[in-house]
């Protein structure tokens, strides 16, 4: 009976080792853009169960909705039938603009722009503390890390990470995370964005003197490898001066909705 | 069911294996799932009240996997996770050997283990803000206590404790 303890203090401490081993594998993976390949055999098992409970719920919200308001029901969908017409007519307009600006970078031999095509993605899996969302594509579907994220209105966030069948994307609302954004203006004001919380966000100006005021739009600039310009991020809702230090930056507040996102798409 | 108890046998494994795949699957809703702006640690839900069926050795190994899931679906922080799952899962299953089975045993020792873990994560990196992750985590802790009494009631139809 005494020697049992010390033994289960053995089993205690070989396992924390081994999840101070397990926990450094998945960093270091992580730094290169993907996961090992126990998480990545994790997911591919626990994802379909994640849909199906993310279907559940859906189902659920769908009838609890529908049973407090069947005309608010009646009114989306008459709504939603509009909206997919309109849509259908911007689409075919924006293939062709798009186009034409291959075409013609084409003649410029300049680089094709990213964000041209798109892979629908479901959000299996919210983790709003650690500013990530688990998205059912990866690899096989050609997501690469880097690319952006985005919901019907606004930049979601980026790929961090991607296993096979799965992705991880940092939301915009992560400190870590640093997006090149400008807000619309004539001349645009360009700068640095980072995220502070989910309902604020951070653009710091890099020219002091730029015009820029509450209510402006806040998109991406383009300056990256991965990132298109001009897909909305927010509006500016407070703008902080500092002349001593020769800082300017904004409050922003994003157009996604990051506690509840749904379904995304992911820029390729 | 052998005469020690425990998560014993296939059936055991099977069990343990599939509750824990379903709350780390679960996991990644539980905002959606959330009472009064307070949400659930299903992996450490179910890794702490199957510890209190087991012995301390048992314990740390349902709540390493517990916190080996959680961590493998997150994307990040998986030896943090697993860290403290660990520990929680062992403390779970020594609690109960000290204190001895029951209903209030289960429900106050989940909610102390869900505590001391979300307490252990606040201190290990990233750094978090102290008092919105406390609040949080007395949260947690509460819903993670209220949901042990179905689950602990319905193993308990299943399992004996293991003897220590």
């Amino acid at each position: 009976m005494r020697r049992r303890p010390s033994r289960d203090w053995l089993w205690l401490l070989a396992l924390l080792a081994l999840s101070g081993l397990l926990g450094s594998a998945q960093r270091s993976a992580a730094a290169g853009g993907s996961q090992p390949w126990f998480a990545g055999a994790v997911r591919s098992a626990l994802i379909p169960v994640a849909g199906a409970i993310a279907n559940l719920l859906d189902a659920r919200d769908a009838y609890l909705f529908s049973f407090v308001s069947a005309g608010e029901v009646r009114r989306l969908r008459a709504e939603n039938a509009r909206l997919r017409l309109a849509a259908a007519l911007y689409e075919e307009r924006l293939a062709e603009l798009a186009g034409e600006v291959d075409s013609l970078r084409r003649l410029m031999r300049l680089p094709k722009l990213p964000g041209r095509s798109r892979v629908a993605a479901d959000v299996v899996a919210s983790f709003p503390s650690e500013n990530r969302l688990l998205l059912s594509v990866g690899g096989n579907d050609g997501v690469r890390q880097g690319m952006p994220v985005v919901d019907g209105n606004a930049l979601v966030g980026v790929v961090r990470d991607v296993s096979p069948n799965s992705c991880t994307v940092e939301m915009v609302s992560s400190p870590s995370l640093r997006i090149g954004a400008m807000a619309l203006r004539n001349p645009p004001a360009a700068g640095l964005l980072r995220g502070e919380s989910p309902t604020k966000l951070i653009l710091e100006f890099l020219d002091f003197n730029v015009p820029v005021g509450n209510n402006d739009l806040v998109v991406t600039s383009g300056y990256s490898e991965r990132i298109p310009r001009g897909i909305p991020i927010g509006r500016i809702f407070q703008l902080e001066e500092s002349r001593e230090f020769g800082s300017r930056r904004s409050q922003v507040f994003p157009l996604a909705n990051l506690g509840t996102v749904r379904e995304v798409w992911v820029l390729q | 069911m052998r005469e020690r108890g425990g998560l014993t046998g296939w059936g055991g494994v099977l069990v343990a294996a599939v509750l824990l795949g379903l709350a780390a699957a679960m996991q990644g809703q539980a905002r959606r799932l959330a009472v009064f702006g307070a949400e659930a640690d299903y992996p450490l839900l179910v890794a702490c009240t199957l510890a209190l069926f087991e012995t301390s050795r048992g314990g740390a190994v349902l709540g390493f996997l517990g916190g080996f899931l959680q961590g493998c679906m997150a994307g990040f922080g998986l030896g943090y996770v697993a860290f403290s799952r660990t520990i929680a899962g062992y403390l779970a299953a020594r609690s109960r050997e000290w204190i001895g089975p029951g209903l209030p045993t289960a429900v106050g020792v989940v909610f102390a283990c869900t505590a001391i873990a979300h307490l252990l994560e606040l201190f290990l990196p990233p750094a978090k803000a102290v008092f919105p992750s406390l609040g949080d985590t007395i949260g947690t802790a509460t819903y993670n206590g209220v949901l042990a009494i179905p689950l602990y009631a319905l193993l308990n139809r299943f399992f004996k404790p293991a003897k220590p």
